[in-house]
């Protein structure tokens, strides 16, 4: 366990409703992102992509391209040799059949929108003209669609038995052999459908190369800076120290800007190549099919419960579609397997998840990546053995749910070893307050009542746990300049979670130095800090305990110089804004600021590693649909959120994550999917066909906070990204379900869009009517 | 291609610009006139991220071509305030924790300059009706529809302008 932080400054940043310092140049127009940067003689690129979801490339002929007006050169991957190698990395598990993509594809495409050939022009315009005039004349080979697979399903990758990648496996307790002893065992297949996250910025990436001091300099909006220098320097063939990577302001990410994708590779190597800054910009429609996609998983499964409604066993083997190349290993699909288990008493435990490949877009983290189809299916098992038991859906819950006074808590599963463990909350009394806010006691007579006037309400109550803090550790550096500034710089980048501000907050609470002298760095590789970025709700947790305890052994290291001027001791000593005094004669003092410019040119910089380990926090959804009849449109009537987000550095900034995670749920239960027809073809690469919520769509939110400090770290901090998205699609999918009761309907596959809703309607009349006829 | 010369008042200064037929004003705007705050998040008119003014009215800048403004007046999210000088929504935003990644904001910010025009004292229903046009993916609207709601307030307690438009 960590030592907990003492020794603190009396101020109280952390904690504070606090607005943010890096909205301004947002606000009027300056915010700077990828797509904005300018260098002079800066060229265009645009990218030659697939139609085909298999096929083999016969030929590929940009002679036609170079004719266009503007264009100054095409490339198809042949004439690229030097970026030909695959994407690194590496499996977590030996046995693992693991393939990614090259940045061009040679001699197959396996999905739509696969890179094959680029053109580079004097203007964007002249740009796509070219791409559009370069001939590729393809073979086509048969799709593989969906992960439903047998002997005669094409195999996608030369030298795999079949398509299946990896099969993951989590087991605890006695596994399958746990549903030997139950009383009642629920079977089920529920689905969660392929999901696009859809940032508002597209990706692009600007690549400049200095032909003088051979430094190549690479600016995109990625989650992994450091992570993406290395892949960058790898594929390249270039040492480290030639290459460095800055992430400009990010609009959005939510995960898919965590790996490196081909654009910044190609952008980079024709800067390199051609002696020019090279930009590439993408468009809506490669964001629907270029960018990771994710969930597109099928679960059956088995659940085992005593008559009073305790689970014993919980059996589950799932598929995910993990598209053309598993390039981004087996993370969700690792994560559903250990996520599953929840806030409840789960005796035994057997998780297999299959990772198959098919000839779609690749797939990989995306906001809560794994977890919230673990949540999902956790939770609907539990309506499905309320319903069955005749329980109530609520009580179910109650009955499972791990008490305070159990905690820590050892759910048997490790996760890579390390044992996950629920480390502080009260989960009981975090339902109770969902259940209070929702009104549940009184729900039923208002669903009776609005019934009779023909208004379908229904219900959601759920619970889950947002794991936070993976990943190895984070180190920070912070750096006292003479005139009394302080340089935050760590290795995670911010995409609208307000870094800049909290980390200068908790800087500001550790270190005393007035909250405005602190400036935080972070999205660049050549800050020399260490640390895989941001995802997993991992950065307030890894960097920010990192940038605590760097600011804790700054300020002994100012305080010592402070003593050495004024003759005392460390510890005699306080220091309250701009003066450290002397405690017992406040006359003998100094400004923080003198001893700043004493600390010589450089000032004086230290670093500090973070807690990376794992922390559980609480989260609780209520929520009250009403489903029109007719239309099976959803309103969301009212919505309630308890969550325990630990030490809270910034609630302000909690709250907009808080509900930001909530509306994309609310996106992912009831309208987003990509779908693929039948040949393979993506069905849903425009917004006006992949719908996100908009305005009217969502509700107003009640946030309700629970602190329980995590222990997991010495500042009690816990990530708060991805809870809302996580909870979100069981609760609403409950509350739909339960709104549509008196038809008789059974929810399992999201999104719960009208069209399926009317077809799950009118499954469960035929049923009806064949049953009436039968009796 | 051929090009066509054109003039345009941005921001309250008249501006010209040599272009091809089919260049979008978007595109004019940010790669012409270098005023990047206008953002380009469909290209074809679904998100709301490019929205400028047109005399006025909200305008698709992706669905406009820059030779059908000729001769009119655009304003831009850089002509809405200045870092010293924010206005009142843009103060909102800020307060509100209107904006997460900010790549929506100027969008929002332009549409809701116009709708509070037309509707200074509006119920937060209407707030959200106004903005249905305008994706944001990070916010979920609740602390934007706070956002106008408190620049409503702050912009009915000061001064009636002369001018019914932004300063
Ligand atoms: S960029 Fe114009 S509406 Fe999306
Ligand atoms: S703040 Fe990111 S899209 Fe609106």
């Amino acid at each position: 366990m960590p030592e907990t932080i003492s020794s603190s400054p009396a101020s109280n940043f952390i904690g504070e409703r606090r607005k943010r310092v890096e909205d301004v140049p947002m606000l009027v127009g300056a915010g700077q992102y990828t797509s904005d940067l300018r260098f002079s003689d800066m060229a265009e690129l645009a990218i030659v992509r697939s139609p085909h979801p298999h096929a083999r490339i016969v030929r590929v002929d940009t002679s036609a391209a170079l004719k266009v007006p503007g264009v100054i050169a095409a490339f198809a991957a042949r004439d690229l040799p030097e970026i030909l190698k695959p994407f690194p990395g590496a499996p977590r598990s030996p046995e693992a059949r693991f393939v990614t993509p090259t940045a061009l594809a040679a001699e197959v495409v396996r999905y739509v929108g696969e890179a094959v050939a680029v053109v580079v022009a004097e203007d964007v315009y002249a740009a796509r003209d070219g791409a559009d005039a370069v001939v590729v004349e393809y073979a086509p080979l048969p799709p593989v669609i969906g992960v439903v697979q047998d002997a005669t399903t094409p195999v996608l990758h030369a030298g795999w038995p079949s398509n299946l990648a990896q099969t993951v496996q989590i087991m605890t307790g006695a596994g399958a052999d746990g549903l030997d002893g139950a009383d009642v065992i629920i079977e089920e297949t529920l689905t969660i459908g392929r999901l696009s996250a859809q940032p508002m910025e597209p990706r692009a990436a600007v690549a400049v190369y200095d032909q003088a001091t051979r430094q190549l300099t690479v600016y995109f909006a990625t989650q992994s800076v450091n992570m993406a220098q290395r892949s960058l320097c790898a594929l390249l063939d270039l040492p480290a120290d030639r290459v460095r990577v800055i992430v400009p302001n990010i609009g959005g990410a939510f995960g898919v800007k965590t790996r490196l994708y081909g654009e910044e590779t190609i952008a980079a190597c024709l800067a390199m190549r051609l002696g020019r800054p090279m930009r590439w910009v993408g468009d809506r429609h490669e964001e629907f099919t270029v960018t990771n996609q994710a969930r597109a998983q099928v679960h059956h499964i088995r659940m085992g419960l005593d008559r009073a409604g305790h689970i014993l066993a919980f059996v589950d083997h799932f598929q995910q579609d993990a598209g053309a190349y598993n390039i981004t290993a087996d993370g969700p699909v690792y994560n559903t397997a250990v996520s599953v288990h929840g806030p409840y008493h789960i005796p035994h435990l057997a998780m297999t998840g299959d990772i198959i490949l098919t000839n779609s877009t690749p797939t990989g983290p995306y906001r809560g990546a794994g977890r919230p189809e673990a949540a999902y299916v956790m939770e609907r098992m539990l309506d499905r053995a309320a319903d069955r038991l005749g329980l109530d859906r609520a009580e179910i819950r109650q009955r499972n749910l791990i008490r305070p006074d159990e905690m820590p808590y050892d759910s048997g599963i490790r996760r890579q070893q390390i044992p996950i463990i629920f480390d502080t909350g009260d989960y009981p009394a975090g339902f109770a307050q969902v259940l209070g806010a929702i009104g549940y006691a009184e729900f039923r007579a208002r669903q009776a009542a609005a019934r009779a006037r023909g208004v379908y309400l229904g219900i959601g109550v759920v619970n889950s746990l947002e794991m936070s803090g993976i990943g190895v550790s984070d180190s920070a550096i912070l750096r006292v300049d003479p005139a009394g500034a302080v340089w935050v710089m760590a290795a995670v980048s911010q995409m609208g979670q307000g870094h800049p501000t909290t980390y200068a907050q908790i800087a500001a609470e550790r270190l005393g130095v007035p909250f405005e002298r602190i400036h935080v760095i972070e999205g660049d590789s050549a800050t020399g800090t260490q640390g895989p970025g941001t995802f997993a709700s991992r950065a307030t947790v890894a960097a920010g305990t990192a940038i605590a305890r760097a600011a804790l052994q700054l300020r002994q290291r100012i305080l010592a110089e402070a003593a050495r001027q004024l003759d005392a001791p460390i510890d005699a000593l306080d220091w309250r804004g701009e003066y450290i005094t002397v405690r017992a004669a406040p006359v003998r003092r100094v400004a923080y600021g003198d001893v700043a410019a004493s600390l010589g040119p450089a000032g004086i910089a230290v670093e500090a590693s973070g807690d990376g380990n794992i922390s559980f926090g609480y989260q609780g959804h209520g929520v009250i649909v009403a489903v029109d009849p007719d239309l099976l449109t959803v309103a969301i009537e009212q919505y309630v959120i308890v969550h325990d987000a630990g030490n809270i550095i910034n609630p302000l900034i909690v709250d907009g994550q808080t509900i930001g995670a909530a509306v994309q749920g609310l996106g992912n239960v009831l309208f987003e999917e990509m779908r693929y027809d039948s040949a393979g073809l993506p069905q849903a690469t425009a917004l006006h066909r992949y719908v996100l919520p908009a305005s009217i769509d969502t509700p107003e939110y009640t946030l309700i906070e629970q602190h329980f400090p995590a222990r997991a770290n010495a500042e009690g901090f816990r990530g708060v990204g991805e809870g809302g998205t996580i909870t979100s699609l069981p609760a609403i999918a409950q509350a739909v379900e339960d709104a549509l009761a008196p038809f008789g309907v059974r929810l399992n596959a999201l999104p719960l869009t009208p069209q399926r809703l009317f077809e799950a309607v009118r499954a469960a009349q035929s049923q009806r009517e064949s049953a009436g006829g039968m009796a | 291609m051929k090009t066509h010369a054109i003039t345009i008042e941005v921001n309250g200064i008249w501006r010209t610009a040599q272009v091809e037929p089919r260049q979008l004003l978007a595109d004019v705007l940010r790669e012409e006139f270098g005023l990047l705050g206008t953002h380009i998040g469909c290209g074809y008119g679904t998100c709301g991220a490019c929205t400028v003014q047109l005399d006025g009215e909200p305008v698709r800048a992706c669905l406009t071509f820059a030779v059908q403004v000729d001769g009119h007046r655009v304003t831009t999210v850089e002509g809405l305030g200045t870092p010293d000088h924010l206005h009142p929504l843009q103060r909102a935003f800020w307060e509100e924790h209107g904006l997460q990644c900010g790549f929506c904001t100027a969008g929002f910010l332009m549409t809701a300059e116009h709708f509070l025009r037309t509707n200074p004292h509006p119920t937060r229903a209407e707030i959200r009706q106004a903005i249905v046009g305008n994706l944001c993916r990070c916010t979920g609207y609740q602390f934007i529809v706070n956002a106008v709601e408190r620049a409503a307030a702050e912009m009915a307690a000061l001064p009636k302008q002369a001018e019914n438009d932004i300063p």
